[in-house]
């Protein structure tokens, strides 16, 4: 087993921080505006899901770099 | 209404010997999986190193197209769960050549061909028998429909959603089935296959592309994609806008397919890998060569169910957006659009 085939989960790991934190931020001021607006919670939760499809895309992406792209 | 009382409760029975069949399945492929992917990666293999050495010209061509023909890929396949063909291979190992070389290629595309035609002989029994007094079955449809169509109404407004609601809503459901389709027991979904997504994406590129060009005209499309320039320094900015704009156009087609191919492939992958899990959970027992098993993936087949869920509404939600986006509209939102890409 070299090194260099580390650097696949590595990868995938980095991208995980990125989309880590986004969602965060992301499901953080969703709930905040349910607090604020309690009536509105159908909608927000539907953007809240589909803004969070959005950040975890790009996870995908890495992950799907280390199934197709051979070492 | 109530004579008929008595008829219309609701059996479980099916329903149990349903879900009874598939924990069936769901416990018994541990034991099938692990017995099955040494079987699928030499017939793999072996296909790989007859392919590469029979002919030298298409080589190049095969090398290029899949990217794995090389030996260290042909043994480090991912794991996944079983499907029909691999179980047939095993069962029949002499014919184990002809499934893989004509069933196991054609798998994927042929899956969603049997899902469209099923659901469309499925869906048009209910439309025939339908009535004012709706059946259980006509009422879940309308509740679909009805729930697709304030989605794409609500986002497009009424006039363009009743227009394009058609490809948006068939969208949806085709990508629903195509994914809640992988998840039976022995069966794969068309979807993790990157051409099945692909083809999606060019779907709705089309769509887009057409109505764009059809709406707005060559040179009225030109203008939309340089901002709408105003002023001087509207028509310097619009020289950076148009690239940017044109790679824009097929960089949204390509990010929808590979954001559902990598989600629904993925999941594919985790549950291969925790059932990998579950027989190495139970490596210890000293069985004579039959691979036990936990369950493991159970939890993770209803999350993909969930996710594979969202993610055609988000693919359908994409498209509409993008849809959305070429429809004439305020030029005060575009204004704010265009400042946001510059």
């Amino acid at each position: 087993m070299k090194l260099i085939q580390l650097s696949y989960p590595i990868g995938v790991a980095l991208a995980a921080i990125g989309s880590g934190l986004g969602l965060g931020r992301a499901v953080g001021s969703a709930m905040e505006a349910m607090g604020r607006q309690p009536e509105a919670a159908g909608k927000i939760q539907t953007a809240m899901i589909v803004g969070a499809a959005f950040i975890e895309a790009l996870t995908i992406y890495a992950l799907i770099t280390v199934f197709l792209v051979p070492s | 209404m109530i004579a008929n009382a008595e008829q219309n409760r609701f059996r479980p029975t099916r329903l149990i010997v349903a879900v009874a069949t598939l924990l069936v399945l769901t416990v018994a492929s541990p034991a099938l999986a692990s017995s099955l992917t040494t079987a699928q990666q030499t017939t793999h293999a072996s296909q790989l190193f007859a392919k590469a050495g029979a002919d030298k010209a298409g080589a190049k061509k095969e090398a290029a197209k899949k990217g794995n023909t090389t030996k260290k890929k042909a043994e480090k396949l991912p794991p996944e769960l079983p499907s029909l063909p691999q179980v047939l291979m095993k069962l029949m190992p002499e014919k184990a050549h002809d499934i893989h070389h004509n069933w196991l290629h054609f798998f994927r595309p042929m899956y969603a061909f049997l899902i469209v035609f099923f659901a469309l002989v499925f869906l048009s029994g209910i439309y025939r028998k339908r009535s004012i007094l709706p059946s259980r079955a006509q009422m879940a449809m309308e509740m679909i429909v009805e729930g697709l169509d304030n989605l794409i109404c609500g986002i497009l407004g009424k006039k363009w959603g009743r227009v394009y609601f058609v490809y948006l809503a068939s969208l949806f459901l085709y990508i629903v089935a195509n994914n809640w389709f992988g998840q039976i027991p022995l069966m794969m979904s068309p979807t993790s296959f990157i051409a099945a997504t692909g083809g999606l994406a060019i779907c709705t590129f089309l769509v887009v592309q057409v109505t764009q060009f059809s709406k707005l005209g060559f040179k009225g499309v030109l203008h939309h994609w340089a901002g709408e320039p105003k002023d001087v320094v509207g028509y310097i900015v619009a020289v950076l806008l148009i690239p940017l704009h044109l790679v824009e156009e097929f960089v949204k087609p390509l990010s929808l397919a590979l954001r559902l191919f990598g989600n629904i492939y993925g999941e594919d992958i985790l549950l291969g890998s925790m059932l990998m899990l579950g027989v190495l959970i139970l490596s210890f027992l000293p069985a004579n060569g039959i691979p036990l098993g936990l369950p493991l993936q159970l939890p993770f087949m209803f999350l993909a169910l969930l996710l594979s869920t969202i993610q055609a509404l988000v693919f359908t939600l994409l498209s509409t957006i993008y849809i959305l986006m070429i429809l004439p509209h305020d030029d005060h939102e575009h204004e704010e659009n265009a400042e946001s890409h510059a």
